[in-house]
């Protein structure tokens, strides 16, 4: 099982998806920081940057226009005062991953529930809690200075949590993003019965980021307008919608071309890599989605197909084995008694030969009987040796091919460079094939066929050239191609056919262990 | 051909599939009527509505709202009809039942979709909102910028619905694609498309957040009470994101889930050994590249099986082949020439009547002949039967049954012949079965053999009533057989009952 090459496979692709590369080169600065590094750039982020721009764009709601603008300070502040705890929580709720990055002992289920499974789950935890801090103090502060009324206090309430909603999920995407190498990485590592779906799917999770980021927006461009007068409104609803539409649909972009475009890739080029027969691959599931059914369902059919071709492959192998298996015993019982009865035979009639010498109109008759007797037995030899030499279970496939090549009637070449012996069924697979093409030659209407077989041995493979001078016709060169392949294939040889001048040469080779 | 489609339809496209085998016949033009309704009836004066705040207070609104609703009436219906009518006609013609290439059909319902809708928006972005805005920003004495704002503003609006309806006719063209799939070429190629999922799903985000924003903001607009402005951009927003929001994604999602599903069951069905299993090449967006690999693995898997398949047959036949020559060579070039020694030898004998000692001599000569042809004859029954080349399954059977050291009935209803590969599979099965009886079910053991032809399959049972108890080597034989019958496409069972028998259960295609 080479997961590796689907990895591989992937990251052949991987270069072309920007954001990658970008945490690519950043985990490669931090290290065993990259998680702490994250997570200190989120706190800061969200401190000093989307904070201060979230309320001020409540800012108007709360009072007209933007002259109290300090009270977007206030919200900064209360965000950086509960950013430390904020960042521990994530911290430790992650620490299988971070005890992963700085190279610790880690259980492998437990990272990747780190960086696919439990991100959600802390982002709501973090935000409640950060978030309820800095507006529930900050607009307990803004709302005693500017006489808010209980609606204005609900109606302002519910529009930061609308805003920080979306905030949050654009965080939690962007975490994802970063921490899907690291997922990638420990995949490889899950145990193989590992089936962890998250419960937010690649479809929710989709309709969730999208209606998260749909209410930033309706609150943050209504606030924002709210503090313009009729005359620049029309240009903040546009330039705002503009504005948040383009940084967010960057960021969504990376993410959807990361969490289908690359799963898609991976699955195609592990597809192709079955469609073009270079082994077996599986795709490790990754992200707990949609995507990881798919990469099951094409593991198990990858295994399903093995086990199926493998069963084949058996029942091939077996069926030759109990082919050459009757005719060892057919040989075996041609050599114990068939052969047994016509030696007692001539050795009767030789007798009788040799007291006939007295009865002359007996003798020519006797010796005729003697002469079709002993072309009945070189008969019966021939026959036995086509159907299983047997010199080629006792004494190897030199031996049996020597035999084979002594009775054949065309001018046979050995070059046997061979002093091992195989198994039996590489011994006979390749003796059946040498058998066949001399049986070939021998049939072949032409006065001066020629046969060269040469057989070698390399690490752990026997090589065999078979070459046939004149070669037969095309289709017979087929027929016999085929059969070679068949044979050879059994025992999970290879063979091509080669036409050199006028002659064919067959390749073959048979792994030997 | 198999095409494999998500296993369930959602509700969405559950509506649309249940309407289509009702109104096949004018479904482009009843949807085209159904969206023209709601755009002009519904979309149209909801933006009115929801951008009239933004543009300030005026007068004559009643005035721009007739004008807006007659450039609305113009557009819906010329315009639109005009921009979907030419590219969807492959459509219409095919639900007719007119010729027409199934490729264009799908080019129609796929590619074309995106580009009518942006037609039609592009119209009402031009021939719409500046008319809209001409009327209503006279009397409020707007700026140029203030057009190009009010403009802007109102596209923003726009756009979103159209990219809307490109989603909806998307699902609505499905029943359609789901109908041309199987009747387009096998190596049909959609080139790349532009509307890739990525973009798809960026764009289903920018459309919820343009119109979104746009939308909430100019409802605010409409008070300059603090609560009120509250409520509105909390509720609004709300109400947008669940809508409009919620419904472009899901559809989006559903769109790129939908194929991944396919892509599952698709490997589920080919892992479970279903044949012809294919998925649909859709849209020239990223999972068309897996489909493709997913059926050229399919081909190339179904190609090694059928060839693995092939190589076992030809084996087999092979096998068969040279036990039949074998026969045929023991007869033909041994026993018959022994014959004629025989014979010989016979007459040799008696010629030599009067000499005792010779005569004895020569006596033992042709006895010992006899005996080798004899052992020669038992060979060659036993490499091939004769009866099973000349006279076919039966004859071999009923000739081995009287062999047979357990009491053996055969019983075939003229089954007839098959070809040699199959015959012999069969032949050489029942005779290891009456072996493994001979050897394994007990003495007093009798056995059935039956054949019969059924539903293109000619089935042989050989039935013991012997002890029934499984054997390694009755493991063995029953692999051996196992092979033999898979080799011609049969398949074989076999069951042992304690105390019962054993039966072997097989058949061939016949």
């Amino acid at each position: 099982m080479s997961t590796a090459t689907a990895q591989r496979a992937g990251a052949s692709r991987r270069a072309k998806v920007r954001p990658d590369a970008l945490v690519d080169l950043v985990r490669a600065r931090l290290g065993p920081w990259y998680f702490h590094g994250l997570v200190l750039a989120t706190g800061f982020f969200v401190a000093a940057v989307s904070t201060p721009y979230q309320n001020l764009t409540q800012l108007p709601f709360w009072t007209s226009g933007f002259d109290r603008w300090w009270y977007v300070g206030v919200f900064a502040a209360l965000a950086t005062i509960a950013a430390p705890f904020a960042m521990a929580v994530i911290l430790w709720r992650h620490r299988a991953v971070t005890a992963y990055l700085r190279g610790r002992e880690a259980d492998p289920v437990l990272v990747w529930r780190d960086c696919v499974t439990r991100l959600p789950a802390t982002a709501a935890i973090v935000s409640t809690l950060w978030s309820g801090f800095t507006i529930g103090i900050g607009l307990i502060y803004v709302g005693h200075r500017e006489q808010f009324t209980a609606w204005t206090y609900a109606g302002a309430y519910a529009s930061e949590v609308l805003v920080t909603i979306g905030v949050v999920a654009f965080y939690l995407l962007i975490f994802e993003l970063a921490l899907l190498p690291v997922a990638r990485e420990v995949a490889a590592q899950l145990p193989p019965d590992f089936d962890e779906h998250a419960r937010v799917t690649g479809r929710r999770r989709l309709v969730l980021l999208n209606t998260a980021i749909t209410f930033t927006v309706g609150c943050q461009a209504s606030g924002l307008s709210m503090g313009f007068s009729q005359d620049g409104r029309a240009w903040i609803v546009a330039l705002v919608t503009l504005g948040l539409v383009s940084t967010y649909v960057g960021a969504q972009l990376s993410l959807v071309s990361s969490s289908v475009t690359r799963p898609v890739d991976e699955l195609s080029d592990a597809l192709n890599t079955v469609a073009s027969g270079r082994g077996s691959v599986r795709v490790p599931p990754t992200s707990g989605d949609e995507f990881d059914n798919v990469a099951r369902a094409f593991n198990r059919m990858v295994d399903l197909m093995d086990h199926h071709a493998s069963e084949l492959r058996q029942s091939r192998a077996r069926l030759i084995e109990v082919a050459d298996g009757t005719r060892r015993g057919i040989e075996r019982d041609l050599h114990d008694g068939a052969q047994q009865n016509l030696a007692l035979v001539s050795m009767q009639i030789g007798q009788l030969e040799s007291v006939c010498a007295a009865v002359p109109d007996v003798l020519p008759r006797v010796r005729v009987v003697r002469a079709e007797l002993s072309a009945v037995v070189g008969e019966m030899r021939r026959l036995a040796h086509g159907i299983y030499p047997a010199s080629l279970e006792a004494e190897g496939l030199a031996s049996a091919l020597r035999a084979a090549a002594r009775e054949s009637d065309v001018m046979v070449t050995l070059d046997v460079a061979v002093d091992v012996r195989w198994s039996h069924a590489v011994e006979s697979a390749i003796y059946f094939c040498c058998w066949e093409v001399l049986d070939r030659a021998n049939q072949a209407d032409h006065p001066d066929v020629a046969v060269w077989i040469a057989l070698r041995e390399a690490t752990g493979l026997a090589i065999v050239d078979l070459e046939l001078q004149p070669g037969p016709e095309d289709e017979h060169t087929a027929d016999l191609t085929l059969f070679l392949q068949d044979r050879l294939g059994a025992v999970g040889g290879t063979v091509v056919a080669d036409t050199e001048g006028s002659g064919v040469v067959f390749r073959g080779q048979v792994p030997t262990w | 051909m198999v095409t494999v489609l998500g296993e369930e339809l959602p509700w969405i496209d559950s509506v649309f599939q249940r309407a289509y085998p009702r109104i096949r016949g004018r479904y482009v033009a009843t949807w085209l009527f159904v969206s023209g309704g709601g755009i002009l009836f519904l979309a149209w004066p909801a933006q009115f509505l929801t951008l009239q705040p933004l543009w300030g207070p005026g007068a004559h609104d009643t005035r721009a709202f007739v004008v807006t609703m007659l450039c609305g009436v113009v557009i819906t219906g010329v315009l639109m009809p005009w921009a979907a009518l030419g590219p969807f006609r492959p459509i219409v013609r095919f639900l007719r039942g007119d010729p027409v290439d199934p490729a264009d059909v799908w080019h129609a319902a796929v590619r074309q979709v995106p580009r009518v809708s942006m037609v039609s928006t592009t119209s009402y972005c031009l021939v719409g909102n500046i008319p809209l805005l001409l009327v209503v920003g006279g009397p409020r004495g707007f700026t140029l910028l203030d057009y190009l704002s009010g403009w802007l503003v109102a596209c923003l609006i726009t756009a979103p619905a159209g990219f809307f309806f490109v989603l909806i006719w998307e699902v609505a063209f499905r029943p359609v694609l789901r109908e041309i799939q199987p009747l387009l070429p096998a190596d049909f190629d959609p080139d790349k498309s532009w509307l890739t999922l990525a973009r798809r799903s960026a764009l289903a985000s920018a459309s919820a957040m343009a119109y979104t924003g746009v939308a909430v903001s100019s409802l605010v607009a409409a008070t300059g009470d603090r609560e009120i402005a509250l409520a509105i951009a909390v509720l609004a927003t709300l109400g947008s994101a669940a809508t409009f929001g919620g419904v472009i994604t899901a559809l989006v999602s559903h769109s790129i889930f939908m194929r991944v599903d396919e892509l599952k069951m698709a490997l589920v069905r080919i892992g479970d050994g279903e044949p012809g299993v294919r998925v649909a090449v859709r849209a020239g967006d990223e999972l068309d590249d897996a489909a493709m690999s997913l059926n050229r693995m399919a081909e190339r898997l179904e190609a090694d099986d059928a060839a693995l398949r092939a190589s076992r047959a030809r084996l087999a036949s092979v096998a068969d082949g040279e036990r039949q020559r074998m026969e045929r060579d023991l007869r033909r070039r041994v026993l018959v020439r022994l014959q004629r020694i025989g014979a010989e030898v016979g007459e040799v004998e008696a010629r030599l009547v009067d000499e005792p000692d010779l005569h004895k001599l020569s006596r033992r000569a042709r006895e010992s002949v006899a005996a080798a042809e004899v052992e020669i004859q038992r060979l060659a029954r036993g490499v091939y039967p004769e009866e099973l080349t000349v006279a076919g399954l039966e004859a071999a059977l009923s000739a081995t049954a009287e062999r047979m050291a357990v009491p053996t009935v055969l019983r075939s209803p003229g089954v007839g012949r098959l070809d040699h590969a199959r015959e012999s599979a069969v032949y050489f099965c029942c005779n290891e079965a009456l072996q493994n009886a001979a050897k394994h079910a007990g003495d007093t053991a009798t056995a059935t053999v039956t054949l019969a032809r059924e539903q293109g399959r000619l089935r042989f049972e050989v039935a013991d009533d012997g002890c029934g108890v499984e054997s390694d080597a009755q493991g063995r034989g029953m692999d051996n057989m196992r092979d033999r019958v898979r080799a011609v496409g049969g398949d074989l069972t076999i069951a042992y009952r304690p105390g019962g028998g054993t039966t072997v259960d097989g058949w061939v295609p016949a």
